[in-house]
């Protein structure tokens, strides 16, 4: 019998060797203009996928088979454990989500290759090159320092079983997303310093790396949102977002590819711009890169257990120097050498564009020191210290409210040189509407503070602006509605992409305010048929029921949910104690309605045969989720746009005569 | 067989990265870099055509816009085209050599091409056929998991984990036999005796009770007898203990497996060191009595290679401390209490039994 894990472990060393091949090959072809290595390097992009997908499939072979002659396997799984956890379980652990990771890496590079024609090839070689150095990198560290497929002989007859915290749909998918969205800044970092080495950043160059970095911010998006959704049910806490520095690590490069995709338009429609959004692209992956350091190396968890075992740590620290460090070092030789672009006024779109990137960078660089800050100071003096929401809540937020002031306004500023008051007439009716909401918020706000009004008009702000931008753009009202209707057919996607984001932004801040200031809490201990109001609802626990799961034992608590003596629901909260580990998880009783969720956790016991309850209305909650959807939607009609499908120049090879030199 | 596999992947790769070498089109077929500038800057004056159309921008901008863009287009087309080589790439043939060159030593050092892969439900079906004991014992388990009344399945398990050492699960399983079966001495002193073995060779109370329990149905079982003075023993007991080894003593024969064992614990009782390691002696017991020294003392030394080969292992350490004491080796048994504390630092409870231990043996 061939052994799958053995084919896999080779695959994944000869990525090792094609990764050097791809990084060295190309980029010297590129060097010396030689055709045929430049697209060597082509080849060597998708050979990569190839096998690290068959690495990838032969480590999740010895998962779904239990095969516990791999170390991994026997550490990380349990035969007895569900086929989905057992599948999801290859990426639960440290070793195998390295391995997705370069799988991401590879899929990209693939991508790159396949569907790059549109590129030069000498740029297309190059990004290629920096890819494979990635990959080369992160390869050596699998190999060396976290290999998953290590075997165990005689192998042991069951596994440790997953965490299972992680054992839930929403967390068995959110990585594989978050890491599209890492991993995918890697492009964009190719891209500049690919043209870092050309010495030329012009319109061409943005509008080629800009889908890519639309791709990798979607997916940031909707891996940050899956990540605290995950968070919200599952732990059990009643919070959606909790500033953990896991949480900010994947949130930081979201701000600055937010910016990016910004600065990225200056330089496609301007010209202008150009140092900027390099050095951009830069900082954005190496945020990403530093998530994974901070996520992988175990610095988080504690730094003492760091100091124990450097190994990985010190691994990832090194790829870190380098790749940060190099492409800085780069970036500060040739950037002086990159020529200047278009002018503008201050009052323009360009303008507006860079008060939206000194504000996201800004507020990055606000979760970079609260996130931070506490590491290295136990780092230096051993003193433990917790930063948490007061700070984020005092830096992060007045930084982020004047960018949300700003962009419908942006949005209705010309190029080169803007109109202010022309953009505020044309928003006149979006602020009015955004008063009203304002007013009327404040009229009912009983008992929230001040900041409720003023959060929910400028939630209402976005999205009116965002529906005024396309309003404008088909003359709503001023034309026919079917001509109004026509021309919105007529609009580019990147234009309707734009509006639909924004406005997807309110809704999620929305989702925000809401449940900041107006979530209901009620911590009671109730015995089987007492009750407790949470809001205008009443809930009442009507008993509680022994569990029996397939790799768990637990209690089941019931309660019927009342609105006025309406019967709305029976809600389930489990306590679960999963079996290999003996580790509890929570599972929460959830009742989700447009305008809110209830929320109920059933607590430990109590004296006298009560048990302490936890239950929440989490108010328009789950406009956080569907915002960070639209937002998804938004940049997916973005990507659609016609413009990035700009095909390859077709060669009139004789016509087109080459003057002698 | 593997390696045939291998070599025909090395040779996949080595064959899809020389291929587009070998068959690279000549470089005039490869549009110039300024063509793709100029193929996007016409998009955009085309787009910009669209706006204008569309009336979504004035018209001053456009104008603007539309000159920045022509002369980009301009630019691009005076760009002098970069000249590329064509023709087979030598250097880039023989850096495919790169692949085999870095992979196949690697692998060498941390692949495992001789290991087969082991399913898991493919190992339990053929357990019986390929003597897999530890396949066995899972099955049993399982098959009691669902009939814990099944008196055979505990006796299959029993002896199992007593070799293993696994002293909690063995004597669970003695247990359950105690339990199933009418009231006998040798199983309920095989119950007790793991307890004891669990506990680190320490007699605890529940399992003195048991002792006790046998020798109420046989006051001959010398099993019992043993315990049941040995824990008088750790009681302090030590004249009840004196007069029940002495009375066993009187009932063993000569050439009784257990007689050397019982004279050291006799002898150890006037010399006053500690109680030795039962698990030592009880390995002990089963050889004969002469070079009973040498060997613990060689079983100890193994112990120490083992822990330092694997060092997470409390029981081991525990065991390694205590033996060294008993066996006079104080230097050694320092040595070993020092590592200890190093390999668990960090786990509070690890550290907090091999402290205690440290005491009760005066190490520092």
């Amino acid at each position: 019998m061939i052994s799958v894990a053995e084919v896999g472990h080779f695959a994944l060393i000869l990525a090792v060797g094609v990764a050097l091949y791809q990084f060295i090959v190309p980029l010297v072809g590129a060097q010396r203009g030689d055709v045929a290595a430049m697209r060597a390097g082509i080849s060597a992009a998708i050979l990569q996928l190839v096998l690290i997908a068959i690495a990838f499939a032969a480590l999740t072979h010895a998962y779904v088979t239990s095969d516990f002659s791999v170390l991994n396997v026997v550490e990380n799984s349990h035969s007895a454990k569900p086929l989905l956890y057992k599948i999801s379980g290859v990426w639960g652990n440290h070793e195998g989500s390295m391995v997705l990771w370069v799988l991401i890496l590879a899929l990209y590079g693939a991508a790159v290759a396949l569907f790059g024609q549109n590129l030069p090839l000498e740029l297309r070689a190059r990004v290629l090159a920096i890819q494979g150095s990635i990959g080369l990198a992160f390869l050596l560290f699998i190999v060396m320092t976290s290999n998953p497929f290590i075997r165990v002989d005689p192998p042991p007859i069951e596994g440790n079983g997953l965490n299972p915290i992680l054992q839930d749909p929403a967390l068995a998918f959110h990585p594989p997303f978050l890491y599209a969205g890492y991993v995918g800044l890697s492009i964009a970092f190719a891209f500049a310093v690919a043209a870092l080495i050309e010495g030329r950043v012009d319109a061409a160059w943005a509008r080629w790396v800009r889908p890519w970095t639309l791709v990798a911010w979607m997916f940031l998006t909707i891996g940050i949102a899956m990540g605290s959704w995950w968070a919200y049910y599952e732990l059990g806490w009643g919070g959606w977002w909790f500033w953990d520095p896991v949480e900010n690590a994947s949130f930081m490069p979201w701000l600055v590819a937010t910016a990016l995709i910004h600065s990225a338009i200056v330089v496609e429609k301007r010209n202008a711009l150009k140092i900027w959004t390099v050095l951009l692209s830069i900082l954005a992956f190496s945020l990403s890169l530093m998530g994974t350091f901070l996520v992988r190396s175990g610095v988080l968890t504690s730094v003492h257990a760091f100091a124990v075992d450097p190994e990985r740590g010190s691994f990832i620290l090194m790829i870190l120097c380098l790749f940060i460090g190099g492409s800085l070092s780069l970036f500060a030789w040739r950037a002086p050498q990159l020529k200047a672009g278009g002018l503008f006024a201050p009052v323009s779109r360009e303008g507006s564009l860079v008060v939206n990137n000194l504000l996201l960078c800004v507020s990055c660089l606000a979760v970079f020191v609260g996130t931070l800050y506490p590491l290295a100071l136990e780092t230096l003096t051993g003193e433990k210290i917790s930063v948490g929401a007061p700070y984020f809540d005092l830096t992060f937020g007045p930084i982020i409210l004047p960018l949300l002031l700003l962009v419908p306004v942006g949005a209705f500023l010309a190029w080169k040189r803007g109109d202010i008051g022309l953009a505020m007439k044309r928003l006149a009716w979006a602020l009015v509407l955004a008063l009203i909401v304002g007013a009327i918020v404040f009229a009912l706000n009983v008992r929230g503070p001040w900041l409720a009004p003023v959060g929910m008009a400028i939630a209402a702000w976005l999205v009116f602006g965002a529906i005024a931008d396309l309003a404008a753009k088909v003359a709503l009202f001023k034309v026919p509605l079917a001509t109004s209707w026509h021309r919105l057919t007529g609009l580019p996607r990147s234009a309707i992409g734009t509006a639909v984001a924004h406005a997807g932004l309110g809704v999620l801040v929305a989702g925000v305010i809401a449940i900041s200031l107006w979530r209901i809490e009620v911590i009671v201990a109730l015995k089987p048929g007492e009750s407790a109001a949470v809001g205008k609802y009443t809930v009442t626990f009507t008993g509680e029921a022994p569990l029996v799961g397939p790799n768990y034992t637990g209690k089941v608590g019931s309660f019927t949910l009342k609105e006025a003596d309406r019967e709305l629901a029976t809600l389930r909260s489990e306590k679960r104690n999963f079996k290999p580990s003996g580790m509890p998880t929570t599972e929460v009783g959830l009742y989700q309605t447009w305008h809110g969720d209830v929320y109920v956790v059933m607590g430990d016991e109590t004296t006298g045969g009560a048990r302490a309850m936890r239950m929440y209305y989490n108010p328009f909650v789950n406009f956080i989720w569907f915002g960070a959807t639209i937002m998804f939607a938004g940049g997916l009609l973005s990507l659609s746009d016609r413009r990035y499908r700009v095909g390859a120049p077709k060669r009139a090879a004789t016509a087109q005569a080459v003057p002698a030199e | 067989m593997i390696w045939i596999v291998f070599a025909a992947m090395t040779a996949a790769v080595l064959a899809a990265l020389l291929w587009p070498v070998v068959k690279s089109k000549p470089a005039e077929s490869i549009a110039e870099r300024a063509a793709y500038d100029r193929a996007v800057f016409r998009d955009q004056l085309a787009e910009l055509d669209r706006d204008v159309e569309r009336g979504t921008i004035g018209q001053a901008e456009a104008d603007a816009a539309r000159n920045e863009i022509s002369r980009r287009l301009i630019a691009a087309s005076q760009e002098a085209p970069k000249k590329k080589v064509s023709g087979i790439a030598w250097a880039a043939i023989a850096a495919t050599l790169i692949v085999p060159a870095v992979a196949l030593p690697l692998y060498m050092k941390a692949g495992n091409p001789q290991l087969a892969d082991v399913p898991h439900a493919e190992r339990m079906a053929n357990a019986e056929k390929n003597g897999d004991m530890a396949a066995l014992v899972a099955k049993v388990e399982q098959h009691l998991e669902a009939n814990p009344d099944d008196l055979q399945g505990w006796q299959i398990l029993a002896p199992l984990y007593r070799r293993d050492q696994r002293w909690q699960d063995a004597a669970d399983a003695y247990r359950n036999i105690v339990r199933l079966s009418p009231p006998d001495a040798a199983n309920i002193s095989d119950y007790g005796e793991a307890l004891v073995m669990a506990n680190q060779g320490m007699v605890p109370a529940p399992a003195h009770a048991l002792f006790d329990e046998a020798l109420k149905l046989d006051p001959k079982f010398p099993k019992a007898r043993f315990y049941d003075a040995l824990g008088l023993k750790q009681e302090g007991k030590t004249d009840e203990a004196k007069a029940a080894f002495e009375a066993f003593l009187k009932d063993t024969p000569e050439d009784a497996p257990w007689r050397p064992m019982l004279l050291a614990e006799m002898q150890d009782m006037n010399a006053k060191p500690p109680a030795l390691d039962q698990q030592t002696m009880a390995d002990a017991a089963q050889m004969s009595g002469a070079d009973q020294q040498a060997m613990i003392r060689s079983m100890v030394d193994g112990l120490e290679q083992k822990l330092a080969a694997n060092p997470d292992n409390l029981d081991g350490w525990l065991r390694l401390i205590r033996a060294r004491v008993v066996l006079g080796d104080t230097d050694k048994a320092q040595a070993a209490y020092k590592k200890a504390l190093e390999t668990y630092s960090g786990n509070e409870d690890a550290l907090a039994q091999i402290a205690a231990l440290g005491r009760d043996m005066k190490l520092e």
